[in-house]
């Protein structure tokens, strides 16, 4: 359980979805938050897998 | 990392989850452009993102074991 509001924007930060003030809210929070670095790092493989699919 | 293996990954995910990340990474859509493309709330962009993201590791984790 949680109620870090940033705790699901990783996917999206990973992504690049978010706009550029949630982005930069998201990155800071990273600096102090070690759930959240330890929650993007889970998926941080996943786009190059995707990225492997257009060769 | 076997292409056949992640695209087969990405079969194994609910149709809301694969359409999420086609908006979001296939297409390079924002949040806002996904949520209004998806017909969904921005925050539910985020938060689907976010499941269908680790669904696809756990999907591509179980394909690779049985490899």
């Amino acid at each position: 359980m949680t109620a870090d509001p940033y705790a699901r924007l990783d996917a999206a930060y990973l992504l690049g979805a978010l706009d550029a003030d949630e982005r930069l809210a998201y990155e800071a929070h990273l600096a102090i938050c070690r759930r959240c670095r330890a929650g993007l790092a889970e998926i941080s493989a996943i786009p190059s897998l995707l990225a492997g699919l257009d060769e | 990392m076997n292409r056949l293996l992640v695209a087969a990954a990405l079969g194994r995910l609910t149709q809301e989850h694969r359409d999420v990340l086609w908006e979001c990474y296939f297409l390079g859509s924002s949040v806002a452009q996904a949520a209004h493309a998806l017909g969904i709330a921005p925050g539910t962009v985020k938060s689907r993102t976010y499941y269908a993201m680790r669904a696809l590791r756990l999907a591509i984790e179980e394909l690779r074991d049985v490899e």
